[in-house]
C-alpha cells in the first residue's frame, strides 16, 4: 500500500476516504438522524465535518479496512453530532459520567477463581464503554484502538489535547475505583 | 505498591483496549436506513474531494519543477563545460553569441589559448644578452609548443618548450650528455641544448657564441 512516492501515497489516501464517503455517507447522515438530530441538514453538516477531519489529520487510514474504516468514521461522527447536542442543550457532564459509572449494572459474581475474576474484570469494563456519553467513548475508541496520542486525538475531534487526556485520565481513574472494589488487584497480592 | 499500581495500570489498559472492539455494534446498523442524500450536500461533498486532488496536484507539480530546473541547469552547464573544452566548437559558438563581425561573417573572433600559452612565459630566461629583444613567439596547439625567438641583428636564439610527459620523445642522437648545475643537458657541436624539465622538453638553437648559450640556457628556470 505504501509507496516511496510521498505523493502517491496521499492520493491513495484520499481516494480511499472518498471511496468510503460513497459507501458509507448516506448511513452515517441516517445514524445521526437517528439519535441525534432529525434535521438532515444538521446531520450532513456533522458528516460533512467528519470527513473534513479525517482527510486534514486521518494519516493512516488508507490503511484501514471496510470495518475499521466505518468504526473509525463513526466514532468521529458520534463525536461530533454528541458535542453539538450537549451545546445545545447545555448538558452537564461530570454529572452524567459520574452516575453511569455508579450505576454500572454488573452480572452476577459466582465464584472467585481466577479465570473468571478476569472475565468479569473484562464484563465491567465492557458496559461501562457501553454506557459511556458519545465524547469520552470516542476518546477512549481513537486512543486504545488506533494508538492515537492525545495531541492527535484533539484535532479529529475539535477539542484541546488536554480536554482529551483529562476525559481519558478521569475514565480509567473511575474504572480502577470500581474494580478495586470488586476485588482487583494483583494475583501477588492474595 | 508502586509496582502493584503499575500492574494495575496495565492491565487496565488491555482490559480497555479488549472492550474497544465491541464499542460499536456496527451489527445493530441497518443500511437500509440509509437516506438520500441532499443535492448541496452532494455537490458540496463532491467540491471538498475535488479540492483536494487539485491541492495534490498543484503540490506535485510544485515538486516536479524544481526537479526539471536543476536537470535543465546541469544540462547546460555540462554543455558549457563541454563547449569549452573543445576547440572547434569555441570560435563558431563564441561568435554566434557574443561578437559579430564587422561584414557580418561570424567567424572573426580568434580564441586564443592564452591559459595554456601563459605557462610557458614562466620559462622565458632571466638572462637576455644585450641587444636582444623577444620578436616572435609562436604557439603549435596540436603539439602543445610554444617557440620564442630572441633577435639582435643577425644573432639569434631560439627557445622551443614542448609540452610532453615523458622524456623519451626526446630525440638525443648526436648529442652529448652532459650534467651542468645539477641538470641533465643533451649538447650537440652546434651548441644547442636539449633537455627535460617539469614535464616540458626545452630546445636551444642559435647562432651564439658557446659561453652565452649557457648562460642563457642556465637562467631558463
Amino acid at each position: 500500500m505504501f509507496t516511496k512516492d510521498k505523493d502517491k501515497d496521499e492520493l491513495l489516501r484520499i481516494r480511499k476516504i472518498e471511496t468510503a464517503y460513497r459507501k458509507y455517507g448516506k448511513i452515517l447522515v441516517a445514524e445521526v438522524q437517528k439519535h441525534y438530530f432529525k434535521n438532515q441538514q444538521i446531520a450532513e453538516d456533522i458528516v460533512q465535518t467528519t470527513f473534513e477531519r479525517v482527510i486534514k489529520y486521518g494519516h493512516d487510514f488508507a490503511t484501514y479496512d471496510d470495518k475499521v474504516a466505518f468504526r473509525f468514521l463513526y466514532s468521529i461522527m458520534k463525536h461530533e453530532a454528541y458535542k453539538l447536542k450537549k451545546k445545545e442543550q447545555k448538558l452537564s457532564q461530570i454529572a452524567d459520567v459520574d452516575q453511569i459509572m455508579n450505576d454500572l449494572s454488573l452480572p452476577p459474581i459466582e465464584s472467585s477463581t481466577n479465570p473468571e475474576f478476569l472475565y468479569l474484570e473484562r464484563t465491567i469494563v465492557r458496559e461501562a464503554m457501553k454506557q459511556l456519553p458519545d465524547d469520552y467513548a470516542s476518546i477512549l475508541y481513537l486512543h486504545y484502538y488506533h494508538g492515537y496520542k492525545f495531541r492527535e486525538i484533539g484535532d479529529f475531534l475539535g477539542i484541546s489535547e488536554n480536554t482529551a487526556i483529562q476525559k481519558c485520565y478521569y475514565i480509567r481513574k473511575k474504572l480502577k475505583q470500581i474494580l478495586i472494589k470488586e476485588g482487583f488487584h494483583d494475583e501477588a497480592d492474595r | 505498591m508502586k509496582q502493584t499500581d503499575n500492574f494495575e495500570d496495565k492491565i487496565l489498559d488491555d482490559l480497555l483496549t479488549d472492550s474497544m472492539d465491541e464499542l460499536y455494534d456496527l451489527d445493530e446498523i441497518s443500511f437500509d436506513d440509509a437516506v438520500e442524500p441532499s443535492k448541496s450536500f452532494t455537490d458540496s461533498m463532491d467540491a471538498m474531494f475535488q479540492s483536494e486532488y487539485k491541492k495534490l496536484s498543484r503540490r506535485r507539480r510544485r515538486r516536479t519543477l524544481p526537479k526539471i530546473a536543476a536537470a535543465v541547469a546541469l544540462f547546460f552547464l555540462i554543455g558549457m563545460i563541454s563547449i569549452s573544452r573543445v576547440t572547434a566548437w569555441k570560435e563558431p559558438i563564441y561568435n554566434f553569441f557574443f561578437k559579430p563581425s564587422q561584414d557580418g561573417e561570424k567567424s572573426k573572433v580568434k580564441i586564443t589559448e592564452l591559459e595554456e600559452e601563459d605557462e610557458f612565459q614562466k620559462y622565458l630566461p632571466d638572462y637576455v644578452p644585450e641587444g636582444f629583444e623577444l620578436v616572435d613567439s609562436e604557439y603549435d596547439e596540436n603539439l602543445e609548443q610554444k617557440l620564442f625567438v630572441y633577435k639582435n641583428n643577425k644573432l639569434f636564439f631560439n627557445i622551443t618548450i614542448l609540452k610532453d610527459d615523458f622524456d623519451q620523445y626526446m630525440d638525443t642522437q648526436n648529442y652529448k650528455k652532459i650534467k651542468y648545475l645539477n641538470r641533465t643537458y643533451y649538447i650537440n657541436m652546434n651548441h644547442d641544448f636539449l633537455w627535460y624539465y617539469n614535464n616540458y622538453i626545452f630546445t636551444f638553437t642559435s647562432n651564439l657564441e658557446k659561453h652565452e648559450c649557457y648562460k642563457i640556457v642556465q637562467s631558463i628556470n
